[in-house]
């Protein structure tokens, strides 16, 4: 069995205690693969990711990255434990330059080197061209690309990424989608939730379906992706992406 | 005996009067989520208005056109109201604390200007010469000031029973409505912006007529009745009686006026003579530590707001 | 009409030193903080102590700096009041505001914010009681600077004019060249997102807590220098920072100095038409014309 970076156990999670919007949820999230996290709307995919980054407060179970218990910490400190979150929206501070931006993230990492900026710039050479711009002047691919090296500028090991795809033209969204897969062959853990399933599915390693906050089924996305009943679903005519 | 009677007369009138203005405020911050910073503004409005629409003519000041008393007091009431219009209009629409120092900003400049423009409002001296109505065929001032009494709990008593119907009516769910949730009271077709003008502007007549009702009953209003303290106080009524209540608020009026009174008295009585300078010192600490200390441990108040059903 | 603007100016300079912390704390904890300007009286008595403090322990710092009516005391004393009013800013809001936060009521703190003005206000009238003081009771000449028009500036003003700029000129270096400025502003534009990318939000509020009072200190202890202390600074400096806020925009540390200036000199310039009672009105008519104007103010940007 693979080494599992980060597992879920039980997570019981929302905003209100009286109703939560998880109800024990499973996920084992292997090392260096990409685990995808589909669903209908409602289902509590962006939930689960918000529970896991501290955003959202969980109620019970357990989030265990290696011998530690992540359940309560707050967001600030998902970086120490090496995590990353991007989170859907509002992903970048649109008033701070492109390089305010990524500047703020390696200051508060404690690495402010040139070295690691230039070296986030040959990964997004899109954005050194836009060095100096307002963040919020970006189009949305390149917005997504700012939000990603953000979050890489943490040197993460796990990456918690929640709709990258979302608002994105099919051929940009699966530039993002590559790019992403292509981080856990530098030793990079990546969960990852998406409304856009067919693109998705391509790149993930395993994935588990989500509804109404529970675990409905997990399997190999090369599986899912032969399953005729997934395909149906979620990429077939009864499509329920919003 | 009749002195006690009488003390208790005078007492309970300036309570009526003030919880009349407390139920303007709350339907402004109760009800509809609005926040007044300059409540003596408004009062001093129908005060100012009343005396000089209602009063005998003065060398010093303009005024003194002394219309029938009623026409004087909406008149008052409708100054408070054009001024509440005018400052909405430009906030409502803004971030909710704008509006909070707009009002408070009102409130200063109003004072501001009744203390300088002589002309206008007697400047710091106030405005005399009003003859309160009925006073000549009353002899027996304790007589006068039961009467007086009995005018303004009814007056109290049809504005807290035109609140209470208000508020149970279409137009009352719609500012809960707004206040607990803007985006779904759009959805209903609303726009959230007139309604909230809407109370802030009759929340502010109300504190007009107070202000009228006090102006009558001391015959006289100076800069020294419309100072910031006053607003706080009115605040106070509310947080303590428990906002979004009417009944509450009646009894948050009585409550601090009696603890505002007898804290000044027990300082004049038995504070020695060099501490009675901070009397009023004294008074706004209390004051303040009551709204902080409500707001930090009951923030209902004494009667929490009861959940309407509307039929 | 030189001397109008020339005071203007200098009120301008006090002013905008006490928006700055004001509308850091009304953009990042999203309320009007209406006893902001009481830390600008806290700062004032605060340096009158230890003014006092250092003058009695160490006559030596008692020597005034030619020309001001300085004295090293008093510069000793006002590094340590803007340290004191700081702690006291992080203070208040440990005990008030930052319970009724978490409650999360924003317009309940602007409630609290005026019960703990009148509070902060009166108890430092009982400490320190009604009658106003002087930081320096020698008499500082003015300089004449031209006989007609007749001009004349004291030399404390000139003082006070160019710190005010250096200190806004160091916020300024601070805000656009370190971390923790951009971290600062990250913060005042989504504190959720700041969060997510590593700033400790409780740490952060006490940081601008801490900045916020002691710039307002900085400027009580000006506005004392210039005028005289007494208890009521606060409830007479509440509307025109308030306005010098609003004009600036909310949010904005660089709208706070132009909004200060702008409502020092208005103020100043009003005075040559109005008659000098209604300057306390000024401001509110400064706030009511911005409103009508531009609503989010001269830098501000819409929020909802």
């Amino acid at each position: 069995m693979v080494e599992a970076a980060l597992e879920v156990t039980g997570l019981v999670a929302g905003y209100d205690p009286d109703f939560p919007i998880l109800h024990g949820i499973n996920i084992r999230i292997k090392k260096n693969a990409l685990t995808l996290v589909i669903g209908p709307n409602g289902a509590g995919k962006s939930t689960l990711i918000k529970a896991i980054a501290g955003v959202v407060p969980s109620f019970s179970g357990k989030i265990q990255f290696q011998d530690k218990s992540l359940r309560g910490i707050r967001p600030d400190q998902l970086g120490e434990f090496g995590i990353s979150y991007v989170p859907q929206t509002e992903n970048i501070f649109r008033n701070l330059s492109v390089k305010r931006n990524i500047e703020l993230v390696l200051g508060l990492a404690g690495h402010k080197h040139s070295g690691q900026f230039n070296e986030l710039m040959d990964l997004f050479p899109a954005l050194s061209e836009k060095l100096t711009a307002k963040a919020s002047t970006l189009s949305g691919g390149q917005r997504q690309m700012l939000a990603l090296a953000m979050a890489l500028a943490k040197k993460p090991s796990i990456l918690l990424m929640d709709e990258p795809s979302a608002g994105l033209s099919p051929k940009v969204a699966e530039e993002v989608l590559t790019f992403t897969k292509s981080l856990t062959k530098q030793q990079v853990t990546i969960l990852l939730v998406e409304q856009n399933v067919k693109q998705a599915l391509a790149v993930a390693d395993h994935c588990y379906i989500l509804a109404e906050g529970r675990n409905q089924l997990d399997d190999t996305a090369k599986r899912l992706i032969g399953n005729p009943f997934i395909s149906e679903i979620f990429m077939g005519s009864k499509r329920v992406t919003s | 005996m009749i002195g006690l009677i009488s003390y208790l007369v005078f007492f309970a009138t300036v309570s009526s009067i003030l919880a009349i203005a407390v139920l303007g405020l709350n339907l402004q911050w109760g009800n509809t989520g609005l926040f007044n910073g300059g409540v003596a503004a408004f009062f001093g409005a129908g005060a100012y208005g009343l005396i000089l629409l209602g009063g005998t003519v003065q060398a010093d000041h303009i005024g003194g056109f002394e219309l029938f008393y009623p026409v004087a007091l909406v008149g008052g009431i409708l100054l408070s109201g054009l001024i509440a219009l005018v400052v909405g209009m430009l906030t409502i629409r803004l971030r909710r604390d704008y509006l909070a120092i707009a009002t408070f900003g009102v409130a200063v400049a109003f004072e501001n200007l009744m203390r300088n423009a002589e002309w206008l409002s007697g400047g710091a001296q106030g405005m005399r010469g009003f003859e309160r109505p009925f006073e000549d065929s009353i002899a027996d001032p304790f007589v006068f000031n039961i009467i007086f009494f009995c005018f303004s709990v009814l007056l109290l008593l049809g504005v807290y029973l035109f609140l209470e119907k208000l508020i149970r009516s279409p137009f009352g769910r719609l500012l809960r409505a707004i206040r607990e949730d803007e985006v779904a009271a759009k959805s209903l077709g609303k726009a959230p912006n007139r309604v909230r003008l809407t109370a802030f502007v009759v929340g502010s007549m109300i504190m007009g007529l107070a202000g009228g009702l006090y102006a009558t009953f001391y015959a006289f209003v100076s800069p020294q009745d419309v100072l910031p303290t006053l607003t706080f106080q009115i605040w106070a009524m509310l947080i303590v009686g428990g906002s979004g209540n009417n009944q509450g608020g009646i009894l948050g009026a009585f409550l601090i006026w009696a603890a505002w009174t007898a804290s000044g008295w027990m300082l004049s009585k038995f504070a020695p003579i060099e501490a009675q300078l901070y009397t009023g010192t004294l008074q706004y600490i209390m004051i303040g530590m009551i709204i902080v200390g409500m707001l930090l441990w009951r923030p209902q108040g004494l009667l929490p707001e009861k959940l309407i059903v509307s039929q | 009409m030189i001397q109008h603007l020339l005071d203007g100016i200098l009120v301008g300079s006090i002013l905008s030193l006490g928006a700055i912390g004001l509308t850091l704390v009304m953009h990042t904890l999203r309320f009007a903080n209406f006893s902001h300007a009481e830390l600008l009286s806290v700062g004032a008595y605060a340096a009158l102590v230890f003014d006092g403090l250092f003058g009695a322990f160490y006559s030596q710092l008692r020597s005034t700096i030619e020309p001001l009516s300085l004295t090293w005391s008093l510069i000793l004393a006002i590094l340590f009041a803007m340290i004191v009013t700081g702690l006291s800013a992080i203070l208040i809001d440990k005990l008030v505001f930052r319970r009724i936060r978490e409650k999360g009521d924003e317009l309940s703190m602007v409630f609290a914010s005026f019960g703990v003005a009148m509070v902060v206000r009166n108890l430092i009238s009982l400490l320190f009681g009604l009658k106003s003081q002087l930081f320096s009771n020698d008499i500082a000449f003015a300089i004449v600077i031209s006989r007609d028009p007749m001009i004349l500036v004291k030399p404390d003003q000139v003082f006070v004019l160019i710190a005010s700029l250096l200190v806004m000129l160091l916020f300024h270096l601070v805000l656009s060249r370190t971390t923790f400025g951009y971290a600062l502003q990250a913060v005042a534009e989504n504190p959720v997102l700041a969060q997510i990318t590593g700033v400790n939000l409780s740490r952060m509020f006490r940081m601008i807590w801490l900045i916020g009072g002691s710039l307002a200190a900085l400027s009580g202890i000006f506005y004392g220098l210039n005028n005289q202390i007494n208890p009521v600074i606060g409830r007479d400096l509440v509307l025109p920072i308030f306005a010098a806020t609003i004009a600036g925009g909310i949010g904005s540390v660089y709208g706070a100095v132009l909004g200060g200036f702008l409502v020092g000199i208005a103020s100043n310039l009003a005075l040559m038409i109005l008659p000098s009672g209604y300057s306390p009105a000024v401001p509110f008519l400064i706030i009511l014309g911005v409103l009508i104007l531009r609503p989010n103010g001269i830098l501000g940007e819409a929020r909802a």
